[in-house]
C-alpha cells in the first residue's frame, strides 16, 4: 500500500505539472524558445528618501518618444501620494503635504524596440527654443563659441570642440568659468553645453538613460546630450565630446534636470533595473488580462517585479541540479562530499564559468587543505579551528580576486561566489578523510563532487532550459516526481556492476 | 546486460538494503541505542550479554586534559568515540612506553596528542553529523590466538548480519599494513566469509578481489574453525531482542578468557560481506521473510540458521 501511494502521488505530480505546461503552451502559447519575436524590456525605478517633515514633492521624468523604441504600458506606484503626470519633458509629479520618515515610490514601464520601418521621424520642435544672454554672460558665450567655430570645420566637430572646452578648461578659461564652476557634476556641464548650443541656434537637449541588458539590478544611469544637426538627432559624450552613444540605450529623461527633481526630502536612492522578456508572452498578458485565465498569469514568474524575477532564474535552476545528483548518486553510485555541496559548486560557475570554476576551486580546496595540515598541528579544539580554516578560505578567496585583478584574469574575480561556509567544511571533511581512509578516498569522493557539478553545468547555462524553467515554473513537479520516484528505486547502482563483478563471474 | 546478471544472482544492492530492508526493520528511534556505544554497552549489559568492560568515560575538555593520569592506572586499552561510525577514532593502546602510549601498530603517541585525539571526538569530529560526543575507555580484548597467522597488528573481529533474529552471513575481518591495524574493509581490511553452519573460514576478499592469502603475512585465509561457534551466533542473534532493529551487524571479537564479546553494533551494515562469502544476501534474507512463524528464542533461530544456510561443499 505504500509503495503504491508513492505511485499516486508520482502519477499526480506528472499529471498536474505536464497539464498546466500544455494548457499554457498550447492553449495560451506561452513562448517555448527564449527571444521570440519582438523584443521587449521592462524597466523598474525603485525610489527611497527620506522626508524631512512637511511638503514632499517628487517629479522623476518619463521616457518619450524616442527613435528606437518605443512605450508600451507603464505602471507607478504612489502609496498616500496624489499623483499626476505631466507633459513638456513628460514627467510624473507625486506630492505629499505632511511626509516624514523613510518614503518609496515605483515606477515600472514596459517598452518594445520599434522595427526598422516603424522609426518614426525625428521631431525638431519645442526643445529648439534659442536662449538668449545678456550682460557679462553674453560676452561669454559670442566669445567662446567665436573660438569653437574657428576651430571646427562642421556641427559634429564643433560640439565636440564646446565639449572639450567645457570639460577641461573650466579652471584656465574665464570664458567656461562664468557658466560653470570648477569640478561641477555631468548633468551640469551638459545642461550647460545645450544653452550655449541652443544660444548659438542649434537644437540641443539634455538625455538621462540606462543601457538595455537581458537582465541587471541596479543599472546605472548616464547622462549625455543630443544636438540635432544632418537631420536627425546625434548623441554626445559630455565627458569627452565623442559621439559614443550605442543604439541600445533607452532615454528615460529629456530635462536638463537629469532623471528626477526632489523637494522636501534627503538621502534619495533611485535603483533602476531592467529584464528582457518575450513580446508574445507579455502581449498575451496584458491582452488577456481580466478575462478568464486571471490566476494563471497572476502566478506566472513574470508578474514579479525584476528583481525578484532574476532571483527566481537562479533558485528555479537549483532543483534540476538535485536532480542530477541524486541520478548520479543513487543510480550511478557516484559518491560526493555532503548532499548538496555539489549543486551549489554548479550554481557558482554560473557565475565563474566552467574552466575558471573548476581551477578556483581546485585552487582553494588545495590551499586550503594546506592550511588545514597547518592547523592540525596547532591541536585547536573543533569549532575554533574550523573558525580559523573559515577565515583562512576568506583570506584567500580575497588574495585570489585582488592577484587576478592585478595580472589582468578577470575571470578570477568570481572566486567569490562559491560558498565559503561549503567549502570550509569540505576542506575540513577531506582532511578528516584522507587521515583516516587516505588520500585516494579523499580525492575520489572530491572528484565525484566536482564531476557532478561539472555534469550539471552544460544543463543550467542552457538558455533554452533556463527559459523553459522560468516561463513554465510547474515542470518543478515532474521534477519532484522524479525525485520522488528515485526514493523508491531499489535496484542497482551502476558502480556495484564493478563492486560485485568477481560474484557474478565465478 | 549485467543488471539483469545482478538481479537474478540476489546480491543486494546499496538501495535494495536501504528501501528493503533498513527504512522496513530498522525503526529510526533505536538508532541511538547503536549509534551511541555506551548506550549499547550499558544496555547488553542488563541482558547479560558479554561486551568490553567500561573503564572511564571522557565528557568535558577539562576531562580530557586531565586524562593522561587517569590512564596511568590501565596497562592497556582502547579509547574510542561513542558515536563514532567505520572505525574512524579509534585507538588501541598496549602498553606505557616512558609517558608515551604504544598503539596496537606499534607507533608511539605522546601526551599532548592524546589529549588532542580526546578533544576531537569530544568535538564531533567522527560523530554522524558533527554532534558533539563522548570518549570511552575500555577493555582492551586479549585476541584469541585463532587469527593470529592472518592478522597484521590489529584488532581482528567477527561481523555477523542478524536479519529479524537470525544470524543469516558472517564474516572475518582481519587487519593488514594497508589497513593500518583497524578492520575495515573499505580502508583495506581482508574479509573472509565464514560458513554459518561450521564457523570455518573459507576464501578471503581484498579490495574487491578474491585472495586466498594474508597479503602481509602470506599464511592461508582457508579452513579456520573459530571456536564456541554457536555460543558466538547465539550471542549475535540476541542482539535482536536487544536493540529491536531488524537488519543488523554486530560485531564480535574473541578474547582469550572471556570468550566472544560484542564489540559494536552497527544498523546499515555494508554489503561487501557478500564478496567475502561469494554468496549473495537476498535469498537468505527473502527466507527468513518468507518464513510463516518464525522462532522465539535466539538459540532457536540459531539452530534454524545453520541448518539452512550452511555453505554449498
Amino acid at each position: 500500500m505504500k509503495s503504491n501511494h508513492v505511485h499516486y502521488l508520482v502519477a499526480f505530480l506528472l499529471l498536474v505539472g505536464f497539464g498546466l505546461f500544455a494548457y499554457k503552451f498550447f492553449y495560451l502559447k506561452f513562448p517555448l524558445m527564449p527571444e521570440a519575436e519582438v523584443s521587449v524590456w521592462t524597466v523598474e525605478a525603485e525610489v527611497e528618501f527620506t522626508a524631512q517633515g512637511g511638503p514632499a514633492k517628487f517629479t522623476l521624468y518619463l521616457p518619450g518618444a524616442q527613435p528606437d523604441y518605443k512605450v508600451m504600458s507603464e505602471c507607478f506606484v504612489s502609496g498616500k501620494y496624489g499623483r499626476v503626470t505631466r507633459g513638456g519633458p513628460r514627467r510624473s509629479e507625486w506630492a505629499l503635504q505632511e511626509a516624514k520618515g523613510k518614503q518609496t515610490l515605483f515606477y515600472r514601464v514596459v517598452v518594445g524596440k520599434r522595427g526598422a520601418a516603424g522609426a518614426e521621424e525625428p521631431q525638431v520642435e519645442g526643445k529648439a527654443k534659442k536662449v538668449e544672454y545678456s550682460g557679462i554672460y553674453k560676452i561669454a558665450a559670442d566669445a567662446l563659441l567665436e573660438d569653437v567655430k574657428a576651430k571646427s570645420a562642421d556641427s559634429e566637430s564643433l560640439v565636440t570642440e564646446l565639449l572639450k572646452r567645457l570639460e577641461g578648461s573650466a579652471r584656465r578659461d574665464e570664458n567656461v568659468g562664468v557658466f560653470m564652476k570648477p569640478g561641477s557634476s555631468v548633468t551640469a556641464k551638459a545642461a550647460t553645453a545645450v544653452n550655449l548650443l541652443r544660444y548659438a541656434g542649434m537644437p540641443a537637449r539634455v538625455v538621462s538613460g540606462i543601457a538595455l541588458a537581458n537582465f541587471k539590478r541596479d543599472v546605472p544611469v548616464f547622462t549625455w546630450i543630443e544636438v540635432f544637426h544632418d537631420g536627425k538627432w546625434n548623441s554626445y559624450n559630455p565627458l569627452t565630446g565623442e559621439v559614443d552613444i550605442a543604439n541600445d540605450y533607452l532615454i528615460l529623461s529629456q530635462s536638463n534636470n537629469g532623471l528626477y527633481k526632489l523637494i522636501g526630502g534627503k538621502s534619495l536612492v533611485i535603483q533602476v533595473s531592467v529584464s528582457k522578456n518575450q513580446a508574445p508572452a507579455l502581449e498575451a498578458v496584458f491582452a488577456q488580462k481580466g478575462a478568464s485565465n486571471h490566476l494563471l498569469f497572476d502566478f506566472s514568474a513574470l508578474s514579479l517585479p525584476i528583481r525578484a524575477q532574476s532571483v527566481y532564474r537562479l533558485i528555479l535552476m537549483v532543483p534540476i541540479v538535485v536532480l542530477i545528483l541524486t541520478v548520479f548518486r543513487n543510480f550511478v553510485g557516484v559518491r560526493t562530499y555532503g548532499t548538496f555541496m555539489p549543486a551549489l559548486i554548479a550554481l557558482a560557475m554560473l557565475n565563474t564559468g566552467l574552466f575558471w570554476g573548476v581551477f578556483l576551486l581546485l585552487w582553494l580546496v588545495a590551499l586550503g587543505m594546506g592550511a588545514r595540515l597547518y592547523l592540525a598541528k596547532l591541536r585547536l579544539l573543533m569549532v575554533p579551528r574550523i573558525g580559523s580554516l573559515l577565515i583562512i578560505v576568506v583570506i584567500l578567496m580575497f588574495l585570489t580576486s585582488v592577484s587576478c585583478n592585478l595580472m589582468g584574469l578577470s575571470g578570477g574575480l568570481n572566486i567569490a561566489f562559491f560558498p565559503m561556509i561549503i567549502i570550509t567544511m569540505t576542506i575540513e571533511r577531506m582532511s578528516v578523510v584522507w587521515e583516516e581512509r587516505g588520500g585516494f578516498e579523499s580525492l575520489l569522493q572530491g572528484a565525484g563532487s566536482l564531476v557532478v557539478a561539472v555534469c550539471a553545468y552544460p544543463l543550467i547555462t542552457n538558455e533554452f532550459v533556463e527559459n523553459l524553467f522560468f516561463v513554465f515554473p510547474e515542470l518543478l513537479l515532474p521534477l519532484l516526481a522524479g525525485t520522488v520516484a528515485m526514493g523508491r528505486y531499489s535496484g542497482y547502482r551502476l558502480t556495484e556492476l564493478f563492486r560485485f563483478k568477481s560474484l557474478l563471474g565465478g | 546486460m549485467s543488471f539483469f546478471k545482478l538481479r537474478s544472482s540476489g546480491i543486494l544492492g546499496i538501495n535494495s538494503r536501504n528501501a528493503d530492508f533498513i527504512l522496513k526493520y530498522n525503526p529510526r528511534k533505536f538508532y541511538p541505542l547503536v549509534d551511541n556505544k555506551l548506550l549499547t554497552k550499558r544496555l547488553a549489559q542488563k541482558a547479560g550479554i558479554t561486551v568490553p568492560d567500561l573503564l572511564h568515560v571522557v565528557e568535558t575538555q577539562r576531562q580530557a586534559k586531565l586524562l593522561p593520569d587517569v590512564l596511568l592506572g590501565f596497562t592497556d586499552f582502547v579509547v574510542k568515540p561513542a558515536s563514532g561510525s567505520g572505525g574512524d577514532g579509534i585507538l588501541v593502546i598496549t602498553e606505557h612506553v616512558k609517558g608515551r602510549y604504544r598503539l596496537s601498530t606499534g607507533e608511539l603517541m605522546d601526551k599532548d596528542e592524546m589529549r588532542y585525539h580526546v578533544s576531537n571526538i569530544l568535538s564531533g569530529m567522527y560523530s554522524l553529523g558533527g554532534q558533539p560526543d563522548i570518549a570511552l575507555v575500555e577493555y582492551r580484548i586479549k585476541f584469541d590466538p585463532i587469527f593470529e597467522k592472518v592478522t597484521f597488528k590489529g584488532v581482528p573481529d567477527i561481523r555477523v548480519i542478524v536479519f529479524l533474529g537470525y544470524p543469516v552471513m558472517s564474516m572475518g575481518r582481519l587487519p593488514t599494513r594497508a589497513s593500518s591495524g583497524k578492520a575495515n574493509l573499505h580502508q583495506g581490511a581482508v574479509g573472509v566469509g565464514i560458513d554459518i553452519a561450521t564457523g570455518v573460514t573459507g576464501r578471503g576478499v581484498l579490495r574487491g578481489e578474491t585472495v586466498d592469502e594474508h597479503p602481509d603475512l602470506g599464511n592461508p585465509l582457508a579452513g579456520i574453525r573459530i571456536p564456541e561457534w554457536e555460543k558466538l551466533l547465539v550471542l549475535a542473534a540476541g542482539c535482536y531482542e536487544l536493540t529491536g532493529l531488524g537488519y543488523v551487524g554486530v560485531d564480535i571479537a574473541h578474547d582469550a578468557t572471556l570468550g566472544p564479546l560484542i564489540l559494536e553494533l552497527n544498523a546499515r551494515p555494508g554489503l561487501n560481506i557478500q564478496l567475502a562469502n561469494r554468496t549473495p544476501l537476498l535469498p537468505r534474507l527473502q527466507a527468513i521473510e518468507d518464513l510463516p512463524v518464525r522462532h522465539a528464542t535466539a538459540a532457536e533461530r540459531v539452530r534454524f540458521a545453520m541448518e539452512r544456510f550452511a555453505a554449498p561443499l
